[in-house]
């Protein structure tokens, strides 16, 4: 058979392969973006799943931190503010879920996603927001909180109370101590069988949020007493005893105890007093009976000059219902007294406004309450210790058997105190979208 | 007329080098095609069963979750679930032999109360839950999902 060929056809077949491999590459860039679409779409899914979880850890989250708070403070206080921090895409607290992917941010409000902080009263919701990978979900839960009831176990349960940093070159407590910031030199604390309680954790010598320094010789925890440190402890705390030592903690019990005592400070300044007769400073005498402007809260007042001298002060009539409270004024003081009284667990030396306090030529006897002072101790203080700032020279002590205090700032019957760890949980409302 | 026949040859010799190239690239464009499918399934049923999973441990709740091991510093515990395997339909099969994807689930049980050698929760006490899927033909992880429980949460 006879092939013929024809030439008027020439340059046909390069247009036709163009055409064809144009078709053919649409084809594939076609089913190349289909299957990356949906691969997308299925990452997206994932991470949108992922996401309502991460949302479901930040309410959980924030549930179990409000927990850790309901027993001390003003219940506003316990949880996150609607505050947006600088850089931060939405408002509240940022967290994570560990070894997941994203990031969440909760906060309380009166409304589900609201933005009005809760007051302490009414309903109160938690939200969350939480992004994995791009995918935004967010969720909203009532819950309940409920304040524990009075208890008697705030910072009154511990020897020593300190707002901030303290130094010591030696000596020991009685009982337990707390400090918040750092602690710098040798210690030996809680030699006797009074442990301190935070909320409901109880069997504690230490309650330290900040870092534990060494200068010379290590602090101690006596009696299998529990330390909890928040900060730094390395080569600088020993343990006697089967007590244990936790890194976690509240920190945040200093501080509610700084704003409480404060408070109670400023309250009892403003109290209704009597001035101590000093004006023979050789036969410095109370009659507490005589002090009948708030019942059994005998509240006194001298001038932070006036303790200076050498003297003896005399409580007398006073009995095992009276608490009796001494406002002293002025910003530096040297203390110089020694006290008598029948119930020294139950006197409260009260410095509103002392910067500085120096306990050298007498040993101090009483609560030594003074939330903005920086103590010098170079003698024995026999009572509770609230300062701001603690130094010791030497190896003063503190003394805590017979001296805890026991009176009632109140004016009432028992020791007023923080609140016992409160009620949170899920109260019924639930929504995400 | 012998000029026309060399412009043909030419002209086939570049047609059939641009039906190589393509079909190269649409060879590998194919390739890739089905691995991002692959990868779409996959990381759909990771999706599913890891989120089965946690579902499933959020039922059980805080409380009845198992306890764990006591890290050296008493100051955490962490549990490690059993390896799950499951098919390409993601149902659960009862070993590794021909599974399409693995599952483990870890509990991160932070702060307790160590008490010798046990420990319990307390009120504010987190269990941070984490449920790795893995491909087990080269145990690369497909996804990771977690989520925190607390006492009397959701």
């Amino acid at each position: 058979m006879k092939v013929g060929l024809n030439f008027n056809q020439k340059g046909s077949v390069l247009p036709a392969v163009l055409i064809m491999s144009a078709v053919g590459s649409a084809l594939v860039v076609g089913s190349l973006t289909t299957a990356g679409s949906h691969y997308s779409l299925s990452v997206s899914r994932a991470n949108s799943e992922a996401a309502l979880l991460v949302a479901e850890a930040g309410l959980n989250d924030e549930l179990a931190l409000i927990a850790t708070k309901t027993g001390t403070g003003t219940a506003s206080t316990w949880v996150t503010t609607p505050t947006k921090l600088s850089g931060q895409p939405y408002a509240g607290r940022k967290g994570t879920v560990a070894g997941a992917n994203g990031d969440f941010w909760v906060y309380a409000s009166t409304t589900p996603y609201g933005t009005t902080p809760w007051t302490g009263t009414g309903p109160v919701y938690l939200n969350s927001t939480a992004v994995v990978g791009g995918a935004v979900r967010k969720a909203s839960m009532e819950v309940k909180i409920a304040a524990g009831t009075p208890t008697g176990t705030s910072g009154s349960d511990f020897n020593a109370l300190v707002f901030n940093s303290a130094t010591t070159q030696g000596g020991h407590s009685e009982g337990p101590v707390a400090v918040c910031g750092t602690w710098q030199g040798p210690y030996e604390i809680n030699q006797h069988t009074t442990p301190g309680k935070v909320n409901t954790i109880g069997n504690i010598g230490l309650w330290m949020c900040g870092d534990l320094t060494k200068s010379g010789n290590v602090k101690k925890v006596f009696n299998g007493y529990d330390a909890y440190v928040s900060g730094s402890i390395t080569n600088t705390l020993q343990m006697l005893g089967s007590g244990t030592v936790y890194k976690t903690m509240d920190g945040t019990w200093i501080g509610a105890q700084q704003s409480l005592w404060t408070s109670r400070s400023e309250t009892l300044e403003t109290t209704p007093d009597l001035r101590i007769n000093v004006s023979d400073p050789n036969n410095i005498n109370v009659d507490v009976s005589a002090n009948t402007l708030n019942g059994n809260l005998r509240v006194f007042w001298v001038n932070a000059t006036d303790v200076k001298a050498l003297k003896t002060i005399n409580f007398n009539n006073m009995t095992k219902d009276d608490t009796v409270v001494v406002n002293v004024i002025g910003p530096t003081v040297d203390w110089g007294w020694t006290v008598n009284a029948p119930f020294k667990n139950r006197l409260c030396w009260n410095f509103v406004c002392t910067d500085t306090i120096t306990v050298k030529n007498r040993a101090f006897t009483g609560m030594m309450l003074a939330v903005h002072a920086r103590v010098n101790q170079y003698n024995n203080i026999q009572g509770n210790m609230i300062v701001n700032n603690w130094k010791n020279y030497g190896a003063p002590e503190l003394h805590f058997t017979g001296f805890k205090f026991e009176g009632s700032l109140a004016g009432g019957s028992s020791t007023p105190g923080a609140n016992a760890s409160g009620t949170v949980g899920f109260a019924g409302s639930y929504n995400a979208s | 007329m012998n000029r026309q026949r060399g412009v043909s040859l030419i002209e086939l010799l570049i047609s059939s080098l641009i039906v190589v190239m393509v079909l190269v690239v649409g060879a590998n464009a194919w390739v890739y095609g089905m691995k991002l499918s692959v990868a779409q399934y996959k990381t759909s049923v990771a999706s599913q069963i890891a989120r089965a999973d946690v579902e499933r441990a959020k039922i059980v709740g805080f409380a009845n979750l198992p306890l764990g091991t006591i890290a050296g510093d008493s100051q955490s515990a962490t549990f490690n679930g059993a390896v799950e395997y499951f098919d390409k339909n993601g149902v659960a099969q009862g070993n590794s032999t021909g599974a399409y994807l693995s599952l483990q689930r870890k509990i991160v049980d932070a702060p307790i109360t160590v008490s010798g050698t046990t420990y319990t929760l307390n009120g504010f006490s987190k269990r941070t839950i984490t449920t790795t899927v893995k491909d087990p033909t080269n145990n690369t992880v497909v996804l990771v999902m977690g989520t925190v429980l607390a006492k009397d949460g959701l």
